[in-house]
């Protein structure tokens, strides 16, 4: 009689903590991303009408839209002037609410001079590099018809570089045994299990079983461990002839509107006990910008911006209270910063108002 | 390898199922001893000859002393017993500090010694301290000698607390290894709760909370008064979370397997005199050091004057027990000084009589001056050196602008640990999650899912491990 009650103390045990692992992991836990195949666009995107929650680095909700826009429903029936947006994590925006992404607030400063005229959206794939660009901007120009700029976030000058591993998202950049651009056919891994797991919201598991997998070190060998050699992941840290190989190909891309790269270097970041304002990469930025004008693209350097922001309001573009200040991806503040230069640019550069029409360059 | 990995488990699982197979308690002995020297050569195997020489150099110790009456025989053996274990412990551990330290001094002499590219073997600390025991216990009549070499052996080895303790006694171990342990039901429920409950402090507070601590005092001043503050808190939290949450595991594991080893912590955040604190922390340390240290040097029988040093002196060996490096000394000396204070305070008796919310009034203030004294020792502890130390707490009590950070899960974090000792302070003989209701799988299991869901990536390695 108490065996039996203590397995049955097991078994509820188990039941109710699975419940409260449920409850726990979709309050606390980030949501599955799923991915379907777009036809229009002929790439993987974000399944639309999702709403993915991210609580790792951040609290927010993103609305997903068609095309792997976030926020927009249904970008191709805006027939409004757009602002493309491209970037990795940085432009996801998954740590920041919708009314705090890039894009959004953009759309938002816009509305002020130009009213609904014209609108940004965000085309964001975590670890995508600058050469994924060159596979996709066609697309979505083919997909819009009315975009009339295509701005790039590029948090890091080694974005541009090429790569040694083929494990890009759409488009690999390598120079081995010359300067090419691949295309990729990028796959999210375990997509049908991220649906069944979404579709229950057992987000939880997919948790648990990706740091499994990804952390897993099965070593039943004797120690010491010697430590593993650092295996470059880039063959070129810098060349501008690789950058130069590029940006030709970018910007043949888009050849009847302007190409800007907005470059968010880390500065304003907390390191080694001090604020450094400095990018390290400053020089190599300095040189990539001459790259790009040679090749009428646009630079934006957001250094000084973040700079002069912090000295003003004490606040810093990245960091989120649950990860680290100044650290990890760009916060509602960064976002604002990026979405402000974007707009200046575009009011500049790109527009003029005549009376109430507006008319682009 | 450590507990909180899957290696350790699938490890755990092999020799627990060989003892339920193998009744016979020899055999099992003999697969336990294996068991953990392969736990020991895991981390280096190149040390499991200093674990085996030690094993041996102290059996035979101890055969000798059992071996003969004429004291000084006797004393002759302990004093080489002690060379030997302390002076291996010093040089593994202190001899680049002392060498590095005294540099400026023994300079002038002439005397350039150089450091040595040395490799602090793990435990070394903790199987020192269990061999000592062994032979003072010995020497001083207090347990017959250890006959058997494996029962001795593998009381040195013991894998659960040979690496990070707690620090167990001869005395407390070797009769358990005579006899026979089955699994049981009990015991199996018992440990199993205990080591859950360690690896939840382990993984989901104390290596969370490591992230907050480590930005904080890494990059010490930048940071505003509060987060400076919270950032000490939370180093308190985890501090004690990583160790008496690795002690938790240790004997839970221990206890799964039918052995029993002691208590390590109680509660010490509870306490309302520094000398309360040291009965309530690494018990098996301050324990240690009062019956093998302290005492011998005279304890509090040799006039005021002579306990406060003793206490001090005896609080600097743990410090320095803790790590080579004087913040380390600092820490134990600073701890020393309090507990002096804290004994002079004493003997000068309550300062009038206070009854009802005067004496819960003087409780809180006891128990909020101690925390602040703790606090403060535990930034010497952390910091990296004297000068991280004193930004850490310019900024707590001289504050100037900075960056402020209020992390959630470290506001959670101490608001769950100051719940989790009011329980014990208020309601004491209730568990939170008793052994025998109903519900406490449903408590041990979410814990589990809570470790597995927030496991921080990146390896974070037991505090103690380092000592």
């Amino acid at each position: 009689m108490v065996m039996r009650l203590r397995f049955i103390h097991l078994l509820l045990g188990f039941i109710l903590s699975f419940l409260f692992a449920w409850v726990v992991g979709n309050l606390f836990g980030d949501s599955i991303v799923t991915y379907v195949w777009d036809q229009d666009l002929d790439l993987l995107v974000v399944t639309p009408d999702s709403i993915h929650q991210h609580r790792s680095e951040g609290w927010a909700s993103t609305k997903v839209g068609k095309h792997g826009v976030n926020v927009i429903p249904d970008i191709k029936r805006l027939s409004c002037l757009k602002i493309a947006i491209w970037g990795d994590s940085h432009v996801e925006g998954y740590c920041v609410d919708d009314n705090e992404k890039v894009s959004e607030v953009f759309s938002d400063l816009a509305k002020e001079y130009y009213k609904n005229e014209i609108i940004g959206f965000s085309i964001g794939l975590s670890r995508n590099k600058l050469a994924d660009y060159y596979v996709n901007i066609p697309k979505y120009d083919k997909l819009c018809h009315s975009i009339i700029a295509h701005f790039i976030i590029l948090p890091r000058l080694i974005d541009a570089s090429p790569i040694i591993k083929n494990d890009a998202n759409f488009c690999n950049f390598i120079s081995s045994p010359n300067y090419q651009l691949n295309k990729s056919n990028w796959s999210p891994p375990q997509n049908r299990l991220r649906y069944f797991l979404a579709k229950y919201n057992l987000n939880f598991i997919w948790i648990i079983a990706r740091d499994i997998a990804s952390n897993i070190n099965l070593r039943f060998k004797l120690g010491p461990v010697e430590s593993e050699k650092n295996t470059p992941k880039h063959e070129h840290q810098y060349s501008v002839d690789a950058w130069n190989f590029l940006l030709t190909h970018l910007r043949k891309q888009s050849p009847s509107f302007p190409i800007i790269i907005v470059y968010c270097p880390e500065v304003a970041v907390i390191k080694g006990g001090t604020l450094v304002s400095t990018d390290p990469d400053g020089k190599y930025a300095e040189l990539f910008k001459r790259a790009c004008s040679e090749h009428n693209i646009d630079f934006i350097n957001m250094a000084d911006e973040f700079n002069e922001n912090y000295r003003q309001t004490g606040k810093l573009p990245r960091g989120f209270p649950n990860s680290r200040p100044s650290m990890g991806h760009m916060n509602a503040v960064g976002q604002r910063l990026v979405a402000e230069a974007i707009l200046k640019y575009t009011r500049e550069n790109i527009l003029r108002k005549v009376g109430n029409d507006i008319h682009s360059n | 390898m450590i507990f909180t990995q899957i290696n350790f488990i699938i490890f755990f699982i092999v020799v627990l199922v060989f003892i339920i197979i193998v009744k016979n308690n020899r055999a099992r002995k003999i697969f336990l001893l294996i068991s953990s020297y392969y736990f020991y050569a895991y981390w280096d195997y190149r040390f499991v000859s200093l674990l085996f020489i030690y094993t041996v150099v102290n059996y035979a110790v101890g055969f000798f002393l059992s071996k003969t009456d004429v004291t000084n025989t006797r004393k002759a053996l302990l004093t080489l017993n002690l060379i030997f274990n302390l002076g291996v412990l010093g040089i593994f551990k202190y001899y680049n500090f002392f060498i590095s330290s005294f540099e400026v001094m023994l300079a002038p002499l002439g005397w350039h010694l150089k450091t040595l590219n040395i490799i602090l073997p793990i435990g070394i600390s903790f199987y020192t301290f269990h061999t000592l025991s062994y032979t003072i216990d010995l020497y001083k009549r207090k347990i017959e000698v250890c006959k058997d070499f494996l029962d001795f052996a593998l009381f040195v080895a013991f894998f659960p607390q040979m690496v990070a303790g707690p620090i167990v006694r001869a005395s407390e171990f070797l009769p358990q290894l005579k006899i026979s342990h089955n699994i049981n039901w009990e015991n199996a429920a018992t440990g199993f709760r205990q080591f859950t409950l360690g690896l939840f402090k382990k993984v989901f507070i104390a290596d969370r909370l490591a992230m907050f601590v480590d930005y904080n005092f890494e990059n010490a001043g930048l940071f505003d008064c509060t987060t400076t503050w919270l950032a000490v808190a939370a180093y308190s939290i985890q501090i004690y979370c990583d160790f008496s949450g690795y002690s938790d595991m240790a004997i839970g594991i221990a206890r799964i397997m039918g052995y029993s080893l002691p208590q390590n912590f109680n509660f010490p955040y509870i306490s309302k005199s520094i000398s309360e604190f040291w009965h309530r922390w690494h018990i098996s340390l301050s324990t240690w050091i009062r019956d093998y240290l302290y005492i011998p040097l005279g304890g509090s029988k040799q006039g005021r004057i002579r306990t406060y040093i003793n206490l001090i002196f005896t609080m600097i060996i743990i410090g320095l027990w803790h790590g080579a490096a004087w913040n380390f000394i600092f820490w134990g000396g600073f701890h020393g000084v309090a507990l002096a204070i804290n004994r002079l305070w004493a003997s000068r008796g309550e300062r009038g009589s206070a009854v009802g919310g005067g004496f819960i009034l003087s409780k809180i203030t006891s128990w909020g001056l101690t925390m602040v004294v703790v606090m403060i020792g535990w930034v010497f502890f952390r910091a990296k050196d004297f000068q991280q130390a004193s930004l850490i707490l310019r900024q707590m009590f001289i504050p100037e602008m900075g960056i402020a950070w209020i992390s959630p899960f470290v506001v959670s974090a101490l608001l769950g640990a100051t719940i989790v000792h009011l329980w014990e302070v208020l309601a004491p003989e209730n568990d939170l999650a008793p052994i025998d209701a109903w519900y406490t799988p449903a408590v041990l299991f979410s814990l589990i899912w809570m470790v597995l869901i927030f496991h921080p990536t990146g390896f974070n390695p037991f505090i103690y491990f380092q000592f």
